[in-house]
């Protein structure tokens, strides 16, 4: 007990643990192909979208009638080797600003599913009772609002396409889907063994709850935020299709928007190219991330963990007997 | 001991009894509680929209050269509140005349909301009862001869579902739209039916209507079909190793005999309370299909109202799907009682 590790070591110690934990999660992803194409996939699209500010903004002076729904071309600038948006701005700049402009959408109502949906499924599942009955209750009742149907609805009130406001506008239902599920798994969790002897242990919730229920939950969490940013896309592309938030030129609901309801051009041979560049990055991008999600169930799979762990040291024994 | 036995027989109809109205009183007491709770909302949501649409059917009435002690009293009548008023007696008015029928009237196009819903719903009920209940037998089908044979099959429902789970329901519709009124041009992609027809029970409406709803229910069909192949292939590959199975299997059964009645009947049961289910849950996807193919159906009322802004219609509409969707459950939750007495706790 009393030996005491000085504070560098230690946060060395800590560090080099989590790097070797993340090379282990990486590993067990990979290893089917759907893991290794979800997860290219999605490094892809989050580097790029914060790589984003090296591009130029896609704004007002690129706008320009005369290039409006150009296809793919290198002249007046290489940036239009995608083509041109209803405005005249290059597509590919776009599509650039647009991954950023979604994934900050979808991060914010990330952090309010898991929030909300965390904390309430927990209280409910713990606590119990009058408590989890009430929200029980709510969680129902918030299921069975179409959420779409009520986005469009906010989406009017606020007339904005900010992207805080739009992530607040997604997250505001899609927690209830994780609350009911955190729930069932707090309720089977309580009465195991092992949170019997933590409790026997004298250890209190707050404690109980971080160690020895929330690793359960792991998987839950982390489908959940995948899935939140996935509904970012499908929403704010959605809302600004039906034109309902205001026009902005890096969201690509708007240009498809645009192709279809102002000039009908998707029936004209220009006008179907930007809308089916858009349809396939957009197709490309999502199933990046529901691949991504879907292979995530075996890094929180500590046998499968282990055995992955135990080959990694096998091989780099044989690695050290060869030398 | 004859009579203690028939004395124990009658104490426990009765209490099965006793459960069984108890477990009604619950869902019904439940039911009703769902749909107090989403009017409640419907009314805060009104309160939170932007302008009044009072306010704006009371000018509207004024400029149109009514009086204004009676501009007040029907433009009350027509929005279904008066902001006049404090807001709790707003509330039992708007509660009032919501079970009336009265869900205030339309700016846009010129009715009575209720009109317009109860005109437009059959439409989205017809397309998404189609729709649904094909893409579940051809899932359910796809999916029990996907857990018999594995292999090539299993990987090809696993990709149709990544590949359905991520292409919004629009993106899908743009692409069969691009397909068939571009270059394919054999289906019409707009509208419910020919013009000059009349509608009604003869073989060239109904004919045009066929024609006509294809693309809309190919679309939900795309999207919903995996999702209920993968369910039913899970469900099934978890049953194949049950005892029963295992047995009817050394009898020297067929393994076409044990899919279709050991395993195929035990898959049904819970995948038809899943149906049940979802039908609710489809109203909300609606609203990008029906305005893409502009069929006059609820979600392309809601996304119309919601683009001009018509406040009422809007939130009758959202409404109205809300409710659908809660009696849906509802009879989801009966039927599954019904079918299975283990939820009555009997």
């Amino acid at each position: 007990m009393g030996v005491s590790v000085p504070l560098g070591r230690r946060v060395v110690n800590r560090v080099v643990d989590f790097l070797h934990q993340l090379y282990v999660s990486i590993v067990i992803f990979t290893s089917t192909g759907q893991g290794k194409t979800g997860f290219g996939l999605t490094v892809f699209v989050v580097a790029l979208a914060l790589a984003a500010p090296l591009f130029p903004y896609p704004g007002p002076k690129w706008s320009n009638v005369a290039l409006q729904f150009i296809p793919p071309t290198l002249k007046p600038s290489p940036w239009y080797i995608l083509g041109a948006d209803y405005v005249g701005a290059p597509l590919l700049l776009d599509i650039i600003w647009g991954l950023r402009y979604f994934l900050e959408i979808g991060v914010i109502s990330a952090a309010i599913t898991v929030g909300l949906g965390t904390l309430l499924g927990l209280l409910a599942g713990y606590l119990g009772g009058l408590v989890d009955k009430v929200l029980n209750f709510i969680f129902n009742i918030i299921l069975t609002i179409p959420s779409f149907a009520l986005w469009l609805i906010l989406a009017v009130i606020f007339r904005s396409s900010n992207p805080v406001i739009l992530g607040f506008i997604m997250g505001i239902l899609s927690w209830a889907g994780l609350a009911r599920s955190v729930r069932a798994a707090a309720l089977s969790a309580k009465n195991r063994d092992y949170v019997e002897a933590s409790r026997l242990l004298g250890l209190n919730s707050l404690s109980i709850i971080a160690n020895d229920i929330m690793p359960a939950l792991l998987p839950w969490i982390s489908i959940n935020i995948i899935m939140s940013i996935n509904g970012g896309f499908y929403g704010a592309m959605g809302l600004a299709f039906l034109g309902l938030i205001p026009y902005s030129n890096i969201n690509w609901g708007a240009i498809l928007g645009n192709a279809f309801y102002q000039e009908a051009a998707i029936f004209t041979a220009t006008g179907t190219i930007p809308a089916l560049i858009i349809t396939v990055v957009s197709i490309i991008v999502l199933m990046g991330f529901v691949m991504f999600a879907n292979s995530l169930g075996g890094v929180f799979d500590p046998r499968l963990r282990r055995e992955i762990e135990n080959e990694l040291a096998n091989r780099r024994r044989k690695s050290l007997n060869r030398l | 001991m004859a009579i203690m036995n028939s004395v124990h027989e009658v104490l426990r109809r009765g209490s099965a009894i006793r459960g069984n109205v108890m477990w009604a009183l619950k869902t019904i007491g439940l039911l009703f509680a769902q749909l107090l709770t989403a009017v409640t909302i419907a009314f805060l949501l009104i309160h939170a929209m932007p302008g009044n649409p009072f306010e704006i059917m009371l000018s509207n009435l004024l400029r149109g050269g009514v009086p204004y002690q009676q501009a007040v009293t029907l433009a009350e009548i027509m929005t279904g509140y008066n902001p006049n008023v404090p807001l709790f007696i707003q509330y039992f008015q708007y509660l009032w005349n919501f079970f009336h029928g009265n869900l205030g009237y339309s700016m846009l196009y010129k009715a009575p909301n209720i009109v317009l819903i109860a005109a437009a719903a059959p439409w989205t009920i017809l397309i998404v009862s189609i729709s649904l209940t094909l893409a579940f037998i051809f899932g359910y089908y796809l999916g029990l001869i996907g857990a018999s044979k594995r292999g090539k099959l299993d990987t090809l429902i696993n990709a149709f579902s990544v590949i359905f789970n991520s292409i919004p329901s629009y993106m899908l519709a743009l692409i069969l739209l691009i397909a068939f009124g571009v270059y394919i041009k054999i289906l019409p992609v707009a509208g419910l039916y020919d013009r000059g027809l009349t509608p009604g029970l003869n073989i060239a409406f109904i004919l045009s209507l066929l024609k006509h709803l294809t693309l809309p229910v190919l679309t939900y069909f795309l999207i919903l079909f995996p999702g209920w192949a993968f369910g039913t292939r899970n469900l099934a590959l978890s049953i194949t190793h049950e005892d029963y199975v295992t047995v009817a299997r050394a009898r020297g059964l067929s393994e076409r005999r044990i899919l279709s009645s050991y395993i195929g009947k035990n898959v049904l049961l819970p995948q038809l309370t899943a149906l049940l289910f979802s039908y609710g849950l489809l109203f909300g996807n609606s609203i990008f299909i029906e305005s893409m193919f502009a069929i006059p159906g609820l979600g392309y009322l809601l996304s119309a109202a919601a683009g001009a802004r018509d406040y009422t219609l809007t939130i009758s509409t959202f409404l109205i799907i809300i409710i659908a969707v809660i009696l849906g459950n509802f009879i989801a939750d009966v039927t599954y009682g019904l079918i299975d007495p283990r939820v009555r706790g009997v």
